[in-house]
């Protein structure tokens, strides 16, 4: 044995150095793979309130995007969900290009792939009404989300708390009202005892807003009905 | 493990053996010692007295991770990445600046780099070891890092894309901008050469 390999063995021997554990290095790369597989959940969620934001604006009334108003659309969609997707998808690639073949990958291909991802599963999610039940979580529970994530048509679906919006089909007789929500659900309206501000006929105002309160799966007791702004 | 049973084991293997018994250990290290010893002893240029020290230092850290080597990859990329990115943090601990291409390892990259070139612009033939010398030393680092990697150590593109952990792709892409580059230079000290002998 020459110099150095026994150097080499001298000074293991000598520190009582020993390999560190596979679990180790298995933990390690299982953080890289979790925080890859969080960000692009997170874009996902990002991307599903995203689209949430856009079919209200879209069921609210605006059938081609021409018509609508830039400010408005920035005020009506979450922009914060908006600035925070770059961000999950830089965290998912800083996450891939860490496991052990991750750097192997072109960066275009990685973050292509993040965001391929996350799209994907943003539409699935929001299938599944995950952006609404997310939007509605954080303006109930985040102070401050509310100024950062203004969504009208989430304030007006929530008919547990008394509030609903929608589009007025049609009056039954002069007390009952058919009303499709914006998650295309279709309520029966008591309207009898509301205060009705309105410029013209409940169904020729097309969008409203009531205020009331829920008496079954879908049926709605009102109290005010108001134009929806 | 006779030492004859040893040396013809497969890198693998031999990391198997060591895992179970440390001496297996003397066996990678005889098999790579000189090798990475060239290439740390590149890397340090004028710091290359400290070669030896560097290189016990990658060895003993190379046994320390030897169960985050993937063994379904060739073990080699594995220890010149350790090598690499030691003998960096040893010149950047010392502040000192990389890449001092020796006057010989100059004249084999112009060798080899001028059997792989077109021959339409195998100019490069005529060029001096020293004039090879100074471009390299002006590349960036990225663009020596995987020219020294190429054509001193002759690795392919795939071991160089696990050695400085880049993508195959980009590795490519450095040889021929570096390749470009160094062109450059040399490729104008040719014409002016050329220009005065033609006015002379």
């Amino acid at each position: 044995m020459t110099d150095l390999e026994q150097k080499v063995l001298d000074s293991i021997e000598q520190q009582e150095l020993q390999p560190k554990p596979a679990y180790v290095f298995f933990a390690r790369r299982s953080v890289f793979w979790l925080l890859a597989i969080l960000s692009i959940a997170l874009g996902g969620i990002s991307f599903a309130v995203l689209l949430y934001g856009f079919i209200g604006l879209w069921r609210g009334g605006w059938q081609s995007l021409d018509d609508v108003p830039l400010g408005e659309v920035l005020f009506s969609i979450p922009v914060v969900w908006l600035a925070t997707m770059p961000l999950f998808i830089a965290s998912a690639y800083f996450g891939f290009r860490h496991t052990r073949r991750g750097y192997r990958l072109k960066p275009s291909t990685t973050i292509a792939f993040s965001l391929a991802a996350s799209l994907l599963l943003g539409t699935l999610l929001q299938w599944f009404d995950v952006g609404f039940r997310t939007h509605q979580l954080l303006e109930r529970n985040v102070p401050f989300y509310q100024h950062l994530a203004h969504i009208p048509y989430g304030e007006w679906s929530r008919p547990d708390e008394g509030f609903l919006g929608g589009h007025a089909e049609n009056m039954t007789d002069h007390k009952t009202l058919t009303l499709t929500d914006f998650q295309k659900k279709i309520w029966t309206i008591d309207i009898s005892g509301a205060t009705i501000n309105l410029d013209n006929s409940i169904v020729d105002e097309g969008d409203v807003a009531i205020r009331g309160v829920r008496t079954g799966p879908t049926t709605f007791k009102a109290e005010t009905v108001e134009a929806f702004d | 493990m006779t030492e004859t049973q040893a040396r013809v084991q497969s890198d693998r293997q031999l990391v198997e053996a060591t895992l179970c018994d440390r001496k297996a250990y003397a066996v990678i290290v005889v098999r790579y010692k000189h090798d990475l010893g060239r290439y740390v002893r590149r890397l340090l240029g004028r710091q290359f007295q400290a070669t030896e020290d560097v290189l016990q230092d990658v060895f003993i850290k190379a046994y320390i991770n030897l169960n985050d080597y993937d063994t379904s990859r060739p073990f080699s990329p594995w220890i010149y990445r350790i090598a690499h990115n030691e003998a960096i943090s040893f010149l950047r601990k010392r502040k000192a600046e990389p890449l001092i291409i020796a006057g010989q390892d100059a004249q084999l990259i112009l060798d080899r780099i001028a059997a792989d070139d077109d021959p339409a612009t195998n100019w490069m033939k005529h060029r001096t070891a020293v004039e090879i010398q100074k471009a390299l030393e002006a590349l960036a680092p990225r663009y020596s890092n995987v020219l020294m990697l190429r054509f001193l150590e002759e690795k392919s593109y795939d071991e160089i894309a696990d050695i400085l952990q880049l993508p195959p792709g980009t590795v490519a892409t450095y040889i021929n901008r570096g390749l470009k580059q160094l062109r450059i230079p040399l490729q104008d000290s040719w014409e002016s050469l050329r220009t005065g002998a033609i006015n002379d």
